[in-house]
């Protein structure tokens, strides 16, 4: 299979995964969106990491999400009055979630290929977003979502081990 | 007599959306962040079915459920596992140690009730009397 087909393969796993996650979890839909401006990489993100550790690959989830909008969202689900009641680490407790049910689905969607792993469980921090880079031979697929007005970027990342 | 229902899960989302789908019900909703809290709860109150994460720090689904069937008061409790985690040797694990469900995340709410609602008695809070 050639390097645009494996890439291809990866992004419908993402967007499934991403479209599935946002419409059960947080009741919202998203749509894929290729507007999107170099100034939306300089936004404040609650990023979330899932590794993917598997006998056959490596890969990585990375969930990109703005400060204000995750704020939004976990003072509904906590149920705080007060967005200023929100902690930072509320706002990693749910793109860390997040980003673990994100890459659940891509592992099972994976394992249907033949690919088994484990997700380790998510590294999460507040920082500037970046526009990912494919590492050595992995097949990377980023992709950005508008969700309720807000720009959210997700990353797969999927590399091969070779004997 | 309300259900009492255990949930163990690291993320605190995951267990406030679990508190906000039972809050209609007469249930008893007790919380833990881990297995290790998970297990010195399951022991103490002898919950009538606990709601499993896999994938937690400091000790993981398996290792507590494993410990409970080990234990003569908790080896019956009914456990639904919730977890991203649909890895077939995970699921082939929790099966050996007779896990009454297996729901995956990202999970809808009716479906999480109904699994629940399967296992324990749902019994709907009296509506609040209107305000004089």
């Amino acid at each position: 299979m050639s390097s645009d087909q494996e890439r291809l393969k990866l992004h419908k796993m993402a967007a499934l995964a991403m479209a599935e996650v946002l419409d059960t979890q947080l009741h919202l839909p998203g749509v894929e969106t290729e507007k999107y401006s170099l100034a939306d990489h300089d936004t404040l993100c609650v990023k979330g990491h899932v590794a993917m550790h598997g006998p056959q690959f490596t890969g990585d989830i990375f969930l990109e999400i703005p400060v204000p909008f995750v704020r939004s969202v976990a003072q509904q689900i906590f149920g705080f009055e007060n967005p200023a009641d929100v902690q930072d680490a509320d706002l990693k407790d749910v793109v860390g979630e997040l980003s673990n049910m994100i890459g659940g689905r891509v592992a099972a969607e994976l394992l249907a290929e033949g690919l088994t792993c484990t997700l380790v469980p998510p590294d999460k921090s507040i920082v500037t977003r970046v526009k990912h880079e494919a590492k050595d031979s992995a097949e990377l697929s980023q992709t950005y979502w508008l969700c309720d007005g807000n720009l959210i970027s997700l990353t797969v990342q999927k590399k091969l081990i070779t004997s | 007599m309300s259900a009492k229902i255990l949930s163990v899960d690291d993320s605190r989302m995951v267990r406030s959306v679990i508190s906000r789908l039972l809050k209609p019900f007469e249930v008893e909703l007790l919380e833990a962040e881990n297995g290790e809290i998970g297990l010195a709860i399951a022991t103490e109150k002898l919950p009538n079915v606990i709601i499993l994460d896999y994938n937690m720090p400091v000790m993981d689904g398996v290792t507590m459920l494993t410990k409970m069937r080990e234990n003569e008061s908790t080896k019956s409790i009914p456990v639904i596992m919730l977890t991203a985690d649909a890895n077939p040797q995970i699921i082939a694990t929790v099966a050996r140690l007779g896990v009454k469900d297996y729901i995956t995340k990202p999970f809808k709410d009716a479906d999480l009730i109904a699994k629940i609602g399967r296992t324990v008695q749902l019994v709907p809070r009296p509506a609040a009397p209107p305000a004089a």
